[in-house]
């Protein structure tokens, strides 16, 4: 375990740097293009998304890494992305933004990361496997024995895919680029360098034997098994990057004066706690959340990742409107 | 010229926003809006809101995590 330790550690400290720098929330970036139409973290998530694919595409035709790809179940992509999506409006975070801001003193992101690590943990092994078994199913779709993907899906090469996406994506941020963070980092630099961390991940993680790239929802399932249970017996490269997070974020908030001990009203609590509960039980149905989907499988077109990051984005809209937007009208 | 407080220490989004617009709704045009804020994001999402529907926007950081946005109404 020591050789994922001293490469997951360090990941994660510059993971989470990154994450708190840029302010790097997927909710947000999924809620605010519907709610106030402002796209720029939208954007750096596009931008980290293609510079993540190039380098990954290149790094596997280089015999560098190895592409593993999480199984397409099309109704747990669905239900899953779905029930994940609606979860983190509650949360008020995706996965990655739970756990950045617990080092930033954000008291109830930890409580919803307290739902969301007993949530995952269950689902994966406890209470709630039966129900997510059968939301899943058990065959999972292929193309000739393959995890579908873009490129087997269509028949083409993935570069195709990726040149297609990278266009698309380039054509949008230069000719209606978001506005800039004020006093963060802008969403270019964002999107760039959560992609090379992205990339370098599948990399390093690769070094230990594990053959993909971030994920966030497995990890924090793992480690709080392994701490009851014992089980998994050892530890994944994931899990200590993960760990890692909140420090690195802790740090970057402290030197940039934006770290502070803040707890909302009482009666958020159980709201953001209800919110990671959901979180936990849609992540690990569909097989990965915004990050092991959303930011890593959407990278290397995995179908499975694809659906289950439009459904996210659908229960993020979702949940924005139904639990807040709503309210907040008085209608 | 009126002007109103809005103090969100401890609310978390998307509910920062939504207060905001809503304030903002009620008041006239030159009327100022002062809101109290402890995070960074929230100012984010909120000047780039209103720097896109023509509001004037003046920031100040008055402590650890902790700002002041003026919101003038365009």
């Amino acid at each position: 375990m020591t050789l994922q330790i001293a490469l997951g550690l360090p990941m994660g400290l510059l993971f989470g740097i990154v994450l708190q720098r840029g302010r790097f929330c997927m909710n947000t970036a999924f809620r605010e293009v519907m709610v106030s139409r402002d796209v720029a973290l939208f954007q750096a998530y596009l931008v980290a998304v293609v510079v993540q694919s190039v380098l990954i595409q290149l790094g596997a035709s280089l015999g560098l890494l190895e592409m593993s790809l999480i199984p397409f179940y099309w109704r747990a992509a669905v239900v899953g992305g779905l029930i994940f999506g609606m979860g983190m409006t509650l949360a008020g975070g995706c996965t990655t933004g739970t756990w950045y801001r617990v080092g930033e003193g954000m008291i109830g992101s930890f409580v919803a990361l307290v739902g969301f690590g007993l949530s995952a943990s269950a689902t994966r092994w406890g209470l709630l496997r039966p129900l997510g078994l059968a939301v899943r199913g058990s065959t999972p779709l292929e193309i000739g024995g393959e995890v579908p993907t873009l490129a087997n899906l269509l028949n083409v090469n993935p570069w195709v895919i990726i040149g297609l996406v990278a266009a698309g994506v380039a054509v949008w941020v230069l000719r209606r680029p978001g506005k800039p963070s004020l006093f963060g980092w802008s969403w270019g630099k964002t999107g760039l360098l959560i992609g090379l961390l992205a990339a370098a991940a599948w990399y390093i993680s690769g070094l230990t034997g594990r053959h993909y790239g971030f994920s966030i929802t497995g990890p924090t399932a793992n480690m709080v098994n392994f701490a009851i249970a014992r089980e998994p017996v050892s530890l994944s490269w994931a899990v200590f990057v993960v760990l890692a997070i909140p420090f690195g974020a802790f740090a970057a908030a402290k030197w940039s004066g934006e770290f502070a001990w803040r707890a909302p009203s009482p009666k958020k609590f159980p709201q953001q706690f209800v919110g990671g509960i959901l979180m936990g039980f849609g992540a690990v149905t569909a097989g990965g959340c915004n990050i092991g989907h959303g930011l890593t499988g959407l990278s290397a077109f995995a179908v499975s990742s694809l659906v289950a990051t439009v459904f996210t984005i659908l229960g993020v809209w979702t949940g924005t409107y139904v639990f807040f937007v709503r309210r907040a009208r008085g209608t | 010229m009126t002007e109103r407080t809005l103090a969100l220490h401890g609310v978390i989004c998307p509910d920062p926003l939504l207060q905001v617009q809503s304030a903002m709704r009620a008041l006239a045009k030159g009327d100022r809006l002062v809101v109290l804020l402890d995070y960074p994001l929230s100012v984010d999402t909120i000047s780039r809101w209103a720097q896109g529907n023509g509001h004037e926007t003046e920031l100040e950081k008055t402590g650890s995590s902790e700002w002041r946005l003026v919101l003038i109404r365009g």
